[in-house]
């Protein structure tokens, strides 16, 4: 008999935990709205940090389905190593899975600090750590080493999948989504996430952290807004309930039977926009075109947007019509202002 | 469900109800001509009952809106004639007709269940998903409907069935061969029509006929009262004309659709080094695909449902041709011969009767038999024992609650619905609607409201009046009745002093003036929600 083992599945469960502290970053923190740009596999699994680079969020995630003091303080090193590094970052995290409740000073905490941790756990990790800095069972304290400790952040897995994306998403649809649609978008995202890891930058070397970017291995949060948002619009096509009110002024003055036509008439066209492999380039910047001037403008009226919009971007898909487009940005609208 | 607000008026004059609570409210005045009833029947038109309102009052030139809640969703209402606008958070609809708010509201708010008719499944109109659990103040009759659509009382009783999930069965399968038989008949006749209509075209004398009795003053009269049905009818079929031409185009979407999506099968590219054919084209700009399997198969199966729903509409407008038809028929027929010849000529009505008449109705019969032979079932012995219980069930709790409410009270109940013959004194009448209201709403676990206009109709006595008011506030779910109080009882503050009632006086409106001008305003704010939409 030959069982397979280090397969695919190993590394699933590895990259979706690398892909949940990614949304962790870029929706469920209080300083998520900061972070525009993840770097993958980088300065550390995830790195977030604001659009110039001036700050750097640290993420080191360890999905294992049992952490002892000496596997936390394994995971803890490459923070270490980050922390005594030219760069500095602002943030140093390690993404778990719920450790066991005897480790903590505070149970019921899910973010905690390195000060929520048991002295008995504290004494093993720290063995661990500096073994792993040291390169030997040498018993000396490695610079900066209780300085670090005090800096790391725990942040315990605890939330399912459609939770990380609805926080990131700020945007309602009037219909219910499952948990497995949420879940294959999820899914989009890991391998977006993990096809980034396939160039080679190993020995590699940066002076300013914004020059990570040269070796495209990041991703936006634009990005990750426009998969969204997109997402959620095409799963509207043709059955949204009713006439999004953004678009009334499209069909002011126009009999019902009129209208209706119209209203078809838009929804075949995204239904085309959805559907064509060969337009999708043009169709997706256009989706975020729309979002980042709604975002920006949220009150502005949608002829408004749709005047910005054409000047700053040229339309040449034919199915793309200017009342196709108008009836896209009222639905974008719409589920922008339902949000709150 | 829950009524949030109720409103009607114009741009002069308005009234506005917004005092409801989800729990057990009373509208009562001391005196008739306050405006109750205007109330509940504004009410339940504006969420597309039929209208009931008294001759003397002017509805068609009024705005009747209404607020409800459903799961936590709020939706307004607004109707005048048989237009109604149905506004969500973010979204509005018009609708040209009940019927067809009756498929969004199916689709979106709540479930209208499909009974059998003209053999096919159709979804029951509002006016009789209603009387689940709207008793209106006139009309009333325990031995059928209060209102009278083209749905009857074994409709209602199929549909109280399809609630319980207990759905009708079709075709039997011994039925299946004179199905088809019959099919094979009506094809035979459908053809002869066809013929028959060509041949009236060509008809030479038409010219002739024509001028010599044009002018004759009953003609004319004739005409003109024809005209309006014939207007009527042009109107119909051109919406049905369009719905036929969206439902096409949608058809030839997903033809389109399948092949914008497909992938270049002719040959294939694979990596010299693996023989891998993932061949992944990097770009930097581009990191996702512009749609997945989830939105593909979420527009797919909504254009499906577009048709599904076209489909249906387009019988409905059929149906609507049909009925007016008949109406054409009849004037016809009244009509001096000469005059039925320069009609048929003159307006060409001789093709649209033959071919709508005998040929429409021939190929919808047909298509009818079609579809049943397509779904024909065995019938389910199971399902129809279930369906005795159920009905048993639904008696007995008719019977339990009665006795609670009167002990000594002699009703049987062997029906939801009573015998023609049988008479009720009294206030037995009302006793035994209460009974049917209660029981449906418990077997059914509906989620909409109880709604009664005068409740006490009949001389309901005092103590089971206490007994009723008891039942309905146990129910936990949001009841409205209205009543009519003595002087004696108005004094001493009857519903007031409970404390599970909401009791609303109308007292103070002056007789048969319930729209004010100072509500005005409010009523123009509320229809202002709709974005200046004039109906």
């Amino acid at each position: 008999m030959y069982t397979f083992k280090n397969t695919e599945i190993n590394n699933k469960k590895a990259s979706d935990f690398e892909t949940k502290s990614m949304l962790y970053l870029l929706g469920m923190r209080s300083d998520s709205a900061e972070i525009e740009i993840i770097t993958v596999d980088c300065f550390n699994d995830v790195t977030g940090s604001n659009l110039d680079f001036s700050k750097l969020w640290d993420v080191q995630s360890k999905n294992h389905s049992s952490l002892p003091p000496s596997k936390i303080g394994e995971s803890l090193s490459t923070l270490y190593d980050n922390y005594i590094s030219s760069i500095s970052f602002s943030e140093y995290i390690l993404f778990i899975p719920k450790l066991t409740r005897d480790y903590l000073i505070d149970s019921d905490l899910n973010v905690y600090g390195y000060s929520n941790i048991n002295l008995k756990q504290k004494k093993g990790i720290e063995k661990k750590l500096k073994e792993k800095i040291n390169g030997n069972n040498l018993g000396s304290v490695p610079p900066l080493f209780v300085d670090f400790l005090s800096k790391v952040t725990f942040v315990e897995d605890n939330k399912k999948i459609s939770t990380y994306i609805k926080k990131i998403s700020k945007f309602k649809n009037k219909r219910a989504i499952t948990e497995e649609i949420y879940e294959r978008i999820f899914n989009e995202i890991r391998n977006a996430q993990a096809s980034l890891k396939n160039t080679y930058i190993e020995n590699e070397s940066i002076v300013k952290p914004s020059e990570v970017l040269k070796f495209e291995r990041h991703i936006t949060k634009s990005e990750i807004n426009t998969l969204l948002i997109n997402r959620l619009i095409g799963i509207d096509v043709f059955s949204f309930p009713g006439i999004p009110i953004a678009f009334f002024s499209v069909i002011e003055g126009k009999d019902e039977e009129e209208i209706k036509d119209l209203l078809q008439e838009c929804n075949e066209n995204l239904s085309r926009a959805f559907f064509d492999k060969n337009g999708c380039r043009e169709f997706w910047k256009l989706s975020e075109k729309i979002i980042e001037l709604l975002k920006d403008n949220p009150k502005n009226k949608m002829t408004e947007i749709y005047e910005v919009l054409i000047s700053k971007i040229k339309i040449r898909t034919p199915y793309l019509t200017e009342h196709t487009v108008k009836y896209m940005i009222s639905l974008v609208k719409t589920g922008l202002e339902n949000a709150d | 469900m829950q009524i949030k607000k109720i409103a009607f008026g114009d741009s002069q004059e308005a009234f506005i109800e917004s005092r409801l609570t989800g729990g057990v409210n009373v509208i009562y005045s001391d005196d008739n001509n306050r405006g109750k009833t205007l109330v509940m029947q504004g009410l339940m038109f504006s969420l597309g009952y039929e209208s009931i309102f008294p001759s003397s009052f002017h509805y068609k030139d009024k705005y009747f809106y209404s607020e409800i809640e459903v799961n936590g969703e709020s939706y307004e209402f607004l109707r005048k004639k048989n237009t109604v606008a149905l506004k969500t958070d973010g979204a509005m609809q018009i609708f040209n007709s009940v019927g067809e708010l009756r498929y969004f509201l199916d689709k979106f708010v709540f479930r209208i269940p499909k009974v059998q008719k003209d053999n096919r499944a159709t979804l029951v109109d509002l006016s009789l998903l209603y009387e689940l659990f709207f008793i209106g103040q006139d009309s009333r009759n325990p031995s059928g409907l209060i209102s009278k659509g083209q749905f009857n009382k074994q409709d209602f009783k199929n549909m109280v069935h399809a609630l319980a999930g207990l759905s009708t069965s079709t075709a039997n399968l011994s039925d299946i061969q004179a199905t088809k038989n019959k099919i094979a008949e009506l094809k035979i006749k459908l053809k002869e029509t066809k013929k028959k209509i060509s041949i009236i075209k060509q008809n030479p004398n038409v010219a002739e006929v024509f001028s010599k009795t044009f002018d004759s003053n009953k003609v004319q009269e004739k005409i003109k009262s024809i005209s309006g049905i014939n207007e009527k009818l042009s109107k119909v079929r051109r919406s049905r004309q369009r719905e036929i031409n969206r439902k096409s185009k949608l058809e030839q979407l997903v033809s389109e659709l399948k092949s914008l999506n497909r992938d270049l099968s002719e040959g294939n590219v694979q990596c010299g080094d693996c023989g891998s054919d993932k061949i992944v084209y990097s770009n930097t700009d581009l990191t996702f695909e512009v749609s997945n399997i989830d939105v593909r198969n979420g527009i797919l199966n909504s254009i499906y449902e577009n048709i599904t729903q076209k489909v249906e509409l387009i019988n409905d407008l059929t149906r609507e041709i049909n009925f007016l038809q008949d109406q054409l028929n009849d004037e016809m027929e009244e009509a001096p011969p000469s005059f039925q010849q320069i009609i048929l000529y003159s307006e060409q009505v001789v093709s649209e009767k033959n071919y709508d008449n005998d040929s429409f109705s021939l190929s919808r019969e047909i298509e009818s038999l079609q579809d049943q032979l397509a779904s024909s079932i065995e019938i389910d012995d199971a399902l129809k024992t279930d369906k005795k219980t159920f009905d048993l069930n639904l008696l007995n709790d008719m019977s339990s609650i009665y006795k609670s409410i009167d002990p000594n009270g002699n009703l049987t109940f062997e029906d939801i619905f009573t015998k023609r013959d049988s008479t009720f004194s009294g206030s037995e009448g009302q006793e035994f609607y209460f009974c049917k209201l209660i029981a449906l709403s418990r077997a059914l676990n509906h989620d909409f409201p109880l709604i009664v206009d005068s409740f006490r109709d009949g001389e309901l006595s005092t103590n089971k009046e206490e007994s009723m008011l008891n039942i309905y506030s146990k129910l936990s779910r949001q009841v409205i009745l209205t009543s009519t109080l003595k002087d004696e009882e108005y004094n001493s503050d009857k519903y007031k002093n409970k404390n599970e009632i909401n009791a609303i006086d109308y007292s103070l409106h002056s007789d048969c003036k319930i729209l004010d001008k100072q509500n005005r305003e409010g009523f123009i704010d509320l229809i202002s929600n709709f974005n200046g939409i004039v109906l």
